[in-house]
């Protein structure tokens, strides 16, 4: 029980420090931002808003760290878990990489069937079904309000 | 007024526009289940289908898709946790604890008499106060959109969360602070997008609402890897008892009348109203502490709110031609493509098209409870999907929202950043809904707050000089403070 709350403040401390280096990167980027001659002379421009936003969040940071305490868990991770929202995580990002080129139908399909895999589901049939069905029914209704789903970079070019 | 009514009623009761009413109902919903395609999309889209009606018609058709998409919203909050549109992320807090606890279709039910009622009572004030409330709207300032916007994000960071204030408030400065990524339009000048074209407008509210709720939601259902998440689920009922009745009915009541006069001042809108209204019943509540664990008041609060403040965003656009809402701002459009410029002669030049927008309101509100009660069962029966099919399936659809909005490919991937960093946080406690509200309104509080200092011209001495500013700023300095002086007084 020590322990995990000592991971936890752990965590807690680490995740607070991480905001606070956020912030402060966002206040040395704001002092980036080019302004046009006459706005730097104005008492409101692009990067007033930007300050009294990092000055705040550092404030707060500072005080978290000073007087909150880490309070319990909001999810109880497990190892499992956790791998298996990395995988279902890039398998996502690699379904954004390859829409343009394989198009909605197949990345879709093809996306569906893995997260099925990545959660347990072994069926075949089950997988293959379920996956068509949902892409077939998003791109028909889609088909039906007129919004276009491209087939994809890779299929117009056999074509 | 009472020849209004009638001209009111007798344009929409006719059988060509209780077709209109119930079509229009019946398409918002569907397209409001959707991620992504909230009420301004699906408006844009029927759009061009209104072309061949007369104005009237055409405007009954678009209320009945407002009210349609708001509660296919609700729906989609309810059941997998995915707000659409900002107004129903207050929603989700009650709806979708209550929904997983192996009740979704009472969820489903509170929602749609939440939204009946408080359409309906909101509709009663807009006929009886529509004239004077639009002149009381008028006399807001920047200063004072400012202090209410900002009153509302502190409202959120003290009453909505159950972790620390401090916490909360920091994560209403994240999402202000994302919501300055982006081309400042004032200015013209580029903030924090590191030479991306692709964040040259941003990053869009439904992409974060998406990585922070539904994204991050699925995620940490894997996390959990918790077989028994979703409870057995009931026998579908969507009936009341008594007792429930009896708790939620002061909450509908009080939360209708504070939804439409928060929808009456322009930006200000369903997610305050909700945000507010949840805040206002979780601060009275003699045990709050059930909220945010399916609470029916924490539910039936934002729902009411939010349809209420619908009603009630309608007025500044009838009546002086200013947009409420982003969705009336569409609706405006469409009415100069009808060739109608509302505005307070709208009342005296065309009452018909006035009046008639009013009733068809109403009758969109029964419609909706008519025809969306019989498939509550029926909606209420995705949680009984295998996790192993569900979690995917919400994954897709919350890339496909996001994806729909741009079609850009680099949105999926700034998806999956949120959607990573969002669990991150909500595993430590830190909330999300400051984070989302502060991001929504971040544009608009330094907009006023800008434009309140130019009319100034630098002086601080205007926040002394109206009454309305002195109260608003009592308000808000108030809540800010009373999570901290409420900890004194207990010690």
């Amino acid at each position: 029980m020590k322990n995990t709350s000592g991971v936890r403040m752990a965590g807690f401390r680490l995740g607070t420090l991480l905001l606070l280096l956020v912030f402060l990167s966002y206040g040395y980027l704001t002092t980036d931002i080019r302004l046009d001659f006459w706005a730097e002379s104005e008492l409101f421009n692009a990067r007033t808003f930007p300050y009294l936003i990092c000055i705040t969040a550092i404030i707060l940071c500072v005080l978290i760290l000073v007087f909150s305490k880490a309070g319990p868990l909001n999810v109880m991770p497990s190892r499992t878990g956790i791998v298996r929202a990395v995988l279902l995580l890039s398998l996502t990002f690699l379904y954004g990489l390859c829409l343009d080129q394989l198009g909605f139908m197949v990345t879709s399909t093809i996306f569906l069937i893995s997260a099925f895999m990545i959660l347990g589901e072994r069926n075949w049939i089950r997988m293959f079904a379920t996956a068509a069905s949902v892409v077939v029914t998003f791109w028909i209704l889609m088909d039906s309000l007129d919004i276009y789903l491209a087939p994809g970079s890779w299929w117009e070019m056999l074509n | 007024m009472l020849e209004g009514l009638a001209i009111g009623f007798q344009t929409v009761l006719s059988l060509k526009s209780l077709t209109l009413v119930l079509a229009g109902c019946g398409i918002g919903t569907v397209i409001g289940m959707l991620p992504g395609l909230g009420p301004i999309s699906a408006i844009a889209l029927m759009i061009p289908v209104t072309y061949g009606f007369d104005p009237a018609s055409g405007m009954i058709l678009l209320a009945g898709v407002y009210y349609g998409a708001i509660f296919g919203g609700s729906t989609s909050s309810i059941l997998i946790n995915a707000p659409g549109v900002a107004g129903t992320v207050a929603t989700s807090f009650d709806g979708h604890p209550l929904a997983k606890s192996g009740q979704p279709s009472k969820a489903l039910a509170i929602a749609a008499y939440a939204s009946f009622a408080g359409g309906t009572i909101a509709a009663i004030i807009l006929v009886l106060l529509a004239p004077n409330l639009a002149s009381l709207a008028l006399g807001f300032q920047s200063i004072d959109y400012f202090l209410l916007m900002l009153l509302g994000l502190f409202l959120v960071a003290a009453f909505t969360t159950d972790g620390d204030y401090l916490k909360a408030l920091l994560m209403t400065c994240l999402g202000l602070a994302l919501s300055t990524i982006g081309t400042d339009l004032t200015s013209g000048v580029q903030r924090f997008t590191f030479g991306n074209m692709d964040l040259i407008d941003g990053i869009s509210f439904l992409l974060l609402a998406m990585g922070t709720f539904a994204m991050a939601e699925a995620l940490l259902m894997v996390i959990r890897n918790d077989e028994t998440s979703f409870h057995g689920i009931k026998r579908p009922s969507i009936k009341l008892e008594k007792k429930e009745i009896l708790e939620i009915a002061p909450v509908v009541g009080r939360s209708s009348i504070l939804g439409f006069f928060v929808g009456v001042l322009p930006g200000a809108g369903a997610t305050i109203a909700s945000f507010l209204a949840y805040g206002m019943e979780k601060k009275i509540a003699t045990d709050s502490s059930q909220f945010g664990k399916g609470d029916i008041k924490g539910l039936a609060a934002p729902e009411t709110a939010n349809n209420a403040a619908c009603t009630g965003s309608f007025v500044p656009l009838l009546t002086l031609g200013i947009p409420g809402s982003g969705t009336t701002a569409v609706l405006l459009g469409a009415l100069v493509a009808y060739g109608i410029q509302p505005g307070p002669r709208l009342f005296l030049d065309q009452p018909e098209i006035f009046w008639s927008v009013i009733i068809s309101m109403y009758v969109g509100n029964m419609f909706l409870l008519f025809l969306n009660l019989p498939l509550i069962p029926y909606l209420a029966q995705i949680l009984t999907i295998p996790k192993a099919f569900l979690i995917p399936i919400i994954i897709f659809f919350s890339l496909m929202g996001v994806y729909l909005v741009s079609f850009n490919t680099f949105d999926i991937q700034l998806l999956v950043i949120i959607a990573l960093c969002a669990v991150c946080l909500r595993v430590f406690s830190f909330p999300m809904a400051p984070l989302l509200l502060g991001f929504i309104l971040g544009g608009i509080l330094e907009d006023n707050l800008r434009r309140a200092l130019a009319l100034a011209d630098g002086q601080w001495s205007f926040l002394l000089e109206r009454p309305i500013t002195l109260i608003l700023i009592f308000l808000t300095s108030a809540v800010l403070l009373s999570p901290i002086l409420s900890k004194l007084i207990r010690r």
